[in-house]
């Protein structure tokens, strides 16, 4: 297992209740999609029809719009954040929420979906998040190799003195 | 950095930082353009209708398994203009390691001097300050380029790596990418490490 000191690290007991909590608001809202992702934009789970859509650069924009849109909360005098945003398309609806301090929720929305519902969904979500991420995860169990998989020099010379030239090698 | 176990997938933030036209954004078309295919994402630039970046360009790119492990790097840059701070602070939110590209010519350093300033002020408010840092003194090939010995009196690198390029012509780049991600790595090793129970 990995076992870092910083940054966001669920366990795959969390991790499976966050796909489960998705899984309910996908059903009971019928989204599109729902994504989580860190506040820097980093990919945590996706729930719905995803294909086609880029995922990864669609949470970096989310994740930078709703620091933008922090800020001009602060810049404007709000004590407290602009917690939620809402995109309207033409056919599909894009809300954007903070999930505390360290998570951000994508959903896209058929245009006609109640917002009202969308907005009640999302704060219960938005809770039930909370709950689970920020329950400290079980005790890991103490085996020797517990720390399976970490990045050893070796490792590491590996990538960067034989293979890291060979994923640069295009035009 | 979020590590996704169900993929076995460490994720780590790279923002390229620096003064107005310094060459981020030029530094990551390079490395996106000659990235393969298969490693690489799309590369997104949220610019200005003079192609000056407005918010932030961004992609992504993962360098196969080491170890157990897919290190997928997200790489940003920064918009370099004096009025974008705000912006520039909300693009290092939960970087894992940043490139301070230089810009070399002689009439650019107030520039650098401010940008670096306002890097080291915004990490620091970020509680940052220990991230890698990799300096790229970028432009080198200008005829109006000051060498790096010289920069280095005026901009404070201390021991960070530091690396003379010319993005335009690739120079460096590549040099500047692999010291940051080997940092940034040794970084993450280090803290493995220094946590595991005597």
């Amino acid at each position: 297992m990995f076992d870092l000191p910083a940054g966001l690290d669920l366990s795959m007991e969390q991790l499976d209740q966050i796909d489960r909590c998705l899984d309910e608001m996908l059903w009971e809202t019928e989204a599109h999609c729902i994504l989580l992702a860190d506040i820097s934009g980093q990919l945590i789970s996706e729930k719905g029809t995803t294909q086609g859509m880029n995922t990864a650069v669609l949470s970096a924009l989310a994740a930078g719009e709703l620091a933008a849109t922090n800020e001009l909360a602060r810049l404007v005098g709000e004590p407290a954040r602009f917690k939620l945003l809402l995109h309207e398309g033409e056919r599909q609806g894009v809300y954007l929420s903070d999930v505390g301090e360290e998570m951000i929720l994508v959903a896209v929305f058929d245009i006609s979906t109640a917002i009202g519902m969308v907005r009640l969904y999302i704060r219960k979500i938005v809770k039930d998040l909370l709950a689970i991420t920020q329950t400290p995860p079980p005790p890991k169990p103490s085996k020797q190799n517990h720390n399976d998989g970490l990045l050893s020099t070796d490792d590491l010379d590996d990538l960067l003195s034989t293979r890291f030239d060979a994923f640069f090698n295009g035009e | 950095m979020f590590i996704n176990r169900r993929l076995r997938q460490l994720n780590l933030k790279i923002v390229y930082y620096g003064p107005a036209m310094s060459g981020k954004t030029t530094n990551l078309i390079l490395i996106h353009k000659r990235a393969n295919p298969d490693v690489r994402g799309e590369l997104v630039s949220l610019k200005t209708n003079e192609d000056r970046t407005i918010f932030f360009d961004y992609m992504q790119m993962e360098l196969g398994k080491i170890g157990g492990l897919t290190p997928n790097f997200h790489l940003y840059t920064v918009p370099g203009q004096v009025y974008y701070a705000a912006t520039r602070k909300l693009v290092l939110r939960g970087a894992d390691g940043v490139v301070f590209v230089v810009d070399s010519q002689a009439g650019r350093l107030k520039d650098n001097l401010e940008s670096w300033d306002n890097m080291k002020r915004h990490l620091h408010e970020l509680g940052l300050e220990n991230i890698p840092v990799v300096v790229q003194f970028n432009k080198q090939d200008l005829p109006g380029a000051a060498p790096v010995p010289m920069l280095r009196q005026f901009i404070d690198v201390g021991d960070y790596p530091l690396f003379a390029a010319s993005a335009i012509q690739g120079v460096g780049v590549f040099d500047t990418l692999k010291a940051v991600i080997t940092s940034v790595l040794t970084q993450v090793s280090n803290q493995v490490v220094s946590k595991r129970p005597a």
